[in-house]
C-alpha cells in the first residue's frame, strides 16, 4: 500500500448522495475523505455553445457509459444498460433538475398492495419532510407553491420556470379535461444564487448546465464541503471496502493516474455510488467473513432494481409550440392517475409529465419516438410541418420492485483498472406494462384535448432510446424495517455492518411515479444528520438498531 | 513522476480534423446527402453547406479503432461511397434515388447512421438555421446554439386564472390501507 490516510467518515462517490453527506457531516467538523472515480467537469466541457450540440448528446454526452467509454466509467452487459455519469456531481451531471417529491402513499405501498417485492418504507413522508426542506434550501429550487395534489411545501429560492407555449397549451388541456395539473418544481435557479447564474431557458439540460443554474452537487454541496475541509479525491476508484471484526475499516482505492493502490482508514463508511455502483462495490468487497459480498447475508444486494416504467408520446400540432425554448425537464405534470385503482387492471399509478422538444436535428430524427423525417422529396414538407410544432408527453410510472431485476458482477468485462463490470437484468412487470398502456391512452386524450393535433408517435412501453424502459437507478440496497426484507435500517445503516451506511438511489424501497433525486438527496441528508447526532454510539454498536429517534424533529 | 496507466479519453467535441474525404468521395457524399434532403422552399442543398466536411470530422482514420459514435471507419465509408458512385454521380437523379433506396433496404443500420450524420450536419449549419428562421413560423427564434443567448426572453408566463382553478388531493399517510378496504377516489368524489 503506497499511502494510508485516516478519516472520521469515508464517503464513496461524490454525486447527489455523497455530496450531501460530505457537506452536512463537515458542517459539524467531522473529518471526511471522499473518493470519486470521475473528474471535475468544466462548463466549457459542455456542448451548449457548439454547433454539434445535438450530435454530441449521442457521443461525449451520451448517458450510457458503454457508449462514452470514459476511463472513469465501468461497462455493463444486459439488454437495458444503466444510464449514469461518473464525475463530481455524479449522474446529476446529466439530469434536468426535475424536482418532485414522493407522495405520502409512496411510503406505504407495502400496506396498500405488497405485490412482488413491494414493502413499506421504514419511514413516512412526514419523517422525511424536514430533510426535503433542508435539502431544498441548500441547493435552491424553483417552485410554484400551492399544488392541491401534494402536501404543502415552502417557497422556493425562485419562482417556477415560465411555461412558454408548450406549458400553456397543455395546462389548458388538463383544465378542459378537469384533471389535476401543476407547474413542475425544478432544481434550477430562476434567480442567481452563490455565484450561479439564473436559467436562461436554453434547452439541453440533459447535457448539463454550463451556467450552473441546475443544482448539480459540484456547484451546490461541494464548494461548501471543500470550504469545510472535506478531502475530495478525484480519479480515485474504490476497489474494495475493507472490514475487520464485523466493522468496516475503510477502503482500498486505485489512483487512476498512476495505478497505485492506496488505503483510507475510517471509523464510518458511507457508500453513495448509485443504484448500480453501490451493489457493484459491495459485491466486489466479498471476503471470507462476507463470502456473498458485503452487507449481503440475506442476498438482497443488487435485487429489486427499479428503473421506472416510462413511455414517450410525441405530439405535433397545427401551430407553433416553440418547444425548443425552455428547460428540458417537464414544465408541468398531472397526477390525476397517481393512486392505485385496481379497476384499471393494475396497481400503483403514474405522472403525466409535459416536456419540451429539442433542436432541428432532433426534430428531423424523429423526436423521442423514432418518427424520423423521410428522406427524399417528402423530407421538406415533413420537417416544415413538424419542427417547432411539437411537444412531448411522458408517462412516468411506478414500477414494482422485482427480485429478478437485478445487478450482478460480470467478470467477463472490466473497467480501465481491470475491475469487473456489471450485468443488469431488467424487465418490466406485466402490471407495469398495463399501467403504461393505460397511461399512453391518457396522454393521447390530453394532447387531443389541447386542439389542433396533426400527428402523434410513441416509443411504446419503452422509454428513452426504445426499447429501453426508464433509467433511474433505485432499490438495489433498500432500507427497511427488518434485516429480512432490506439491506439497511431506516437510517441507512447496513444490517450486517453497523458502521457501514448506504445513502443513494439504491436506498429507496419503492420508485414512486416521480423523479427520485430530491428524495434520495433528502434521505442522504437525513442519514448525515443521524450520523452527526449518534456518532459515538454508532462506533460502539455491534448490531444495527431496528429503531432510533429522528435527529431532526 | 509515475507513468499514467489510465487516461480519461473522451470523444473530442466536434470530432477531429484527422480525416479528409478525397475529392471524388466528397462529390459522392454530397450527392448522397442532396438525395436525402433536396434543396427547395428557401432551404439550401446539403452540398451547399459543406456536409462532407462535417461528416469527415466524425470518420475514424485508417488504423484507428472507431470507438465512439458514429463508429465510422474510413475504410468502411470509403467502400460504401465507391459502391454508390456510379449511381450517385450519374446525371440522371433517378438512378441515385434508386441506389439510395436499395442501400436503405439492404443495410438498414448502416444507412441509418449515414442519414443521422447528414441530418445532424445539415440542420446545424448556420445557413440552414437561417432558412428555418425565415421560412417557418415556428422557427423564427431558433438559434444555432442554445448558449449563450438562451430563450428566456418572451417565454410566456403562467395563467394565474388557470392555476386558481386546479383541483386535487392526495392520500395522507394515515389514510393508506390495503386496497381491498380503500375507497377509490371516484367513490370519494375527488380528483387525484
Amino acid at each position: 500500500m503506497n499511502r494510508i490516510d485516516e478519516a472520521d467518515v469515508l464517503v464513496i462517490g461524490a454525486g447527489a448522495g455523497g455530496g450531501a453527506v460530505a457537506k452536512r457531516l463537515s458542517d459539524d467538523g467531522i473529518k471526511v475523505i471522499c473518493l470519486e472515480q470521475g473528474d471535475w467537469l468544466h462548463p466549457m466541457d459542455r456542448p451548449h455553445m457548439s454547433r454539434e450540440w445535438e450530435l454530441e448528446k449521442r457521443r461525449a454526452w451520451s448517458h450510457d457509459p458503454n457508449v462514452r467509454q470514459g476511463g472513469e466509467d465501468y461497462p455493463s452487459s444486459g439488454a437495458n444498460p444503466p444510464l449514469m455519469y461518473n464525475a463530481v456531481g455524479g449522474s446529476a451531471q446529466i439530469y434536468a433538475g426535475a424536482w418532485p417529491r414522493f407522495k405520502p402513499v409512496d411510503f406505504r405501498r407495502g400496506t396498500e398492495h405488497g405485490l412482488e417485492g413491494t414493502i413499506d418504507w421504514p419511514i413516512s413522508y412526514e419523517d422525511l419532510e424536514p430533510y426535503y426542506a433542508i435539502n431544498d434550501a441548500e441547493i435552491g429550487v424553483a417552485r410554484q407553491v400551492g399544488d392541491p395534489g401534494n402536501p404543502l411545501r415552502a417557497e422556493g429560492w425562485g419562482p417556477a420556470m415560465a411555461p412558454g407555449k408548450v406549458g400553456l397549451r397543455m395546462s389548458k388541456a388538463f383544465e378542459k379535461l378537469g384533471w389535476h395539473w401543476w407547474p413542475a418544481d425544478h432544481a434550477l435557479l430562476t434567480r442567481p444564487k452563490d455565484g450561479r447564474l439564473a436559467c436562461n431557458a436554453c434547452g439541453p439540460c440533459l447535457a448539463g448546465c454550463p451556467r450552473h443554474s441546475i443544482a448539480t452537487p459540484d456547484v451546490t454541496y461541494w464548494p461548501k464541503a471543500l470550504r469545510n475541509g472535506v478531502d475530495l479525491r478525484t480519479r480515485a476508484r474504490v476497489q474494495e471496502i475493507t472490514t475487520a471484526g464485523g466493522k468496516a475499516t475503510g477502503a482500498i482505492y486505485i489512483d487512476r493516474d498512476t495505478g497505485a493502490r492506496h488505503q483510507v482508514k475510517a471509523k464510518i463508511v458511507v457508500v453513495c455510488a448509485n443504484g448500480v455502483g453501490t451493489p457493484r462495490l459491495l459485491l466486489m468487497s466479498a471476503s471470507a467473513q462476507h463470502p456473498d459480498g458485503l452487507a449481503n447475508s440475506n442476498g438482497l444486494v443488487g435485487k429489486h432494481l427499479m428503473y421506472h416504467a416510462w413511455a414517450f408520446e410525441d405530439f405535433w400540432f397545427d401551430g407553433p409550440t416553440e418547444g425548443f425554448k425552455g428547460p428540458e425537464a417537464a414544465v408541468l405534470y398531472s397526477q390525476e392517475f397517481y393512486h392505485s385503482d385496481p379497476s384499471r387492471g393494475f396497481v400503483n399509478g403514474f405522472s403525466i409529465q409535459v416536456g419540451r422538444s429539442s433542436g432541428a436535428a432532433h426534430a428531423a430524427l424523429g423526436a423521442n419516438s423514432g418518427h424520423t423525417a423521410p428522406w427524399g422529396p417528402r423530407h421538406r414538407e415533413f420537417f416544415n410541418q413538424h419542427f417547432g410544432n411539437h411537444l412531448l408527453v411522458y408517462i412516468q410510472g411506478e414500477d414494482l420492485p422485482v427480485a429478478t431485476n437485478r445487478v450482478t458482477l460480470d467478470t467477463s468485462i472490466t473497467d480501465s483498472d481491470g475491475l469487473p463490470g456489471v450485468h443488469v437484468n431488467y424487465q418490466l412487470h406485466e402490471n407495469d406494462q398495463r399501467l403504461l398502456t393505460f397511461g399512453r391512452e391518457r396522454a393521447r386524450e390530453a394532447a387531443a384535448a389541447s386542439g389542433g393535433l396533426i400527428d402523434a408517435s410513441s416509443s411504446g412501453n419503452g422509454g428513452v432510446d426504445f426499447p429501453q424502459p426508464g433509467w433511474h437507478l433505485m432499490g438495489t440496497c433498500r432500507m427497511g424495517s427488518t434485516p429480512e426484507n432490506s439491506t439497511t435500517n431506516k437510517f441507512n445503516q447496513t444490517w450486517d455492518v453497523p458502521n457501514l451506511f448506504i445513502a443513494d438511489g439504491s436506498s429507496l424501497p419503492t420508485s414512486a411515479a416521480v423523479n427520485p433525486t430530491s428524495t434520495l438527496q433528502a434521505v442522504a441528508v437525513r442519514c448525515a444528520e443521524y450520523i452527526k447526532a449518534n456518532h459515538a454510539e454508532i462506533l460502539s454498536q455491534h448490531t444495527t438498531p431496528v429503531d432510533q429517534t429522528e435527529p431532526v424533529g | 513522476m509515475p507513468t499514467p496507466v489510465s487516461i480519461s479519453l473522451k470523444p473530442p467535441m466536434g470530432g477531429t480534423p484527422d480525416y479528409r474525404f478525397s475529392e471524388r468521395h466528397a462529390r459522392i457524399l454530397d450527392a448522397f446527402a442532396d438525395t436525402l434532403i433536396p434543396a427547395g422552399e428557401g432551404f439550401p442543398a446539403p452540398s451547399e453547406v459543406e456536409i462532407s466536411g462535417f461528416i469527415a470530422r466524425y470518420v475514424t482514420p485508417a488504423g484507428m479503432e472507431p470507438k465512439w459514435y458514429p463508429r465510422l471507419a474510413a475504410e468502411q465509408i470509403g467502400a460504401r461511397l465507391d459502391s454508390l458512385a456510379d449511381a450517385l454521380l450519374d446525371p440522371d437523379p433517378r438512378r441515385g434515388y434508386e441506389a439510395v433506396r436499395a442501400f436503405e433496404s439492404s443495410e438498414a443500420d448502416a444507412f441509418a447512421v449515414l442519414r443521422e450524420l447528414v441530418y445532424f450536419g445539415y440542420y446545424s449549419h448556420a445557413a440552414v438555421v437561417r432558412a428555418i428562421n425565415l421560412q417557418l413560423a415556428a422557427g423564427q427564434d431558433y438559434r444555432q446554439t442554445p448558449q449563450p443567448a438562451g430563450y428566456l426572453e418572451g417565454l410566456e408566463a403562467w395563467d394565474q386564472e388557470s392555476l386558481a382553478k386546479v383541483r386535487g388531493t392526495y392520500l395522507r399517510t394515515e389514510e393508506v390501507v390495503p386496497l381491498a378496504f380503500q375507497p377509490t377516489f371516484a367513490q370519494k368524489g375527488l380528483s387525484a
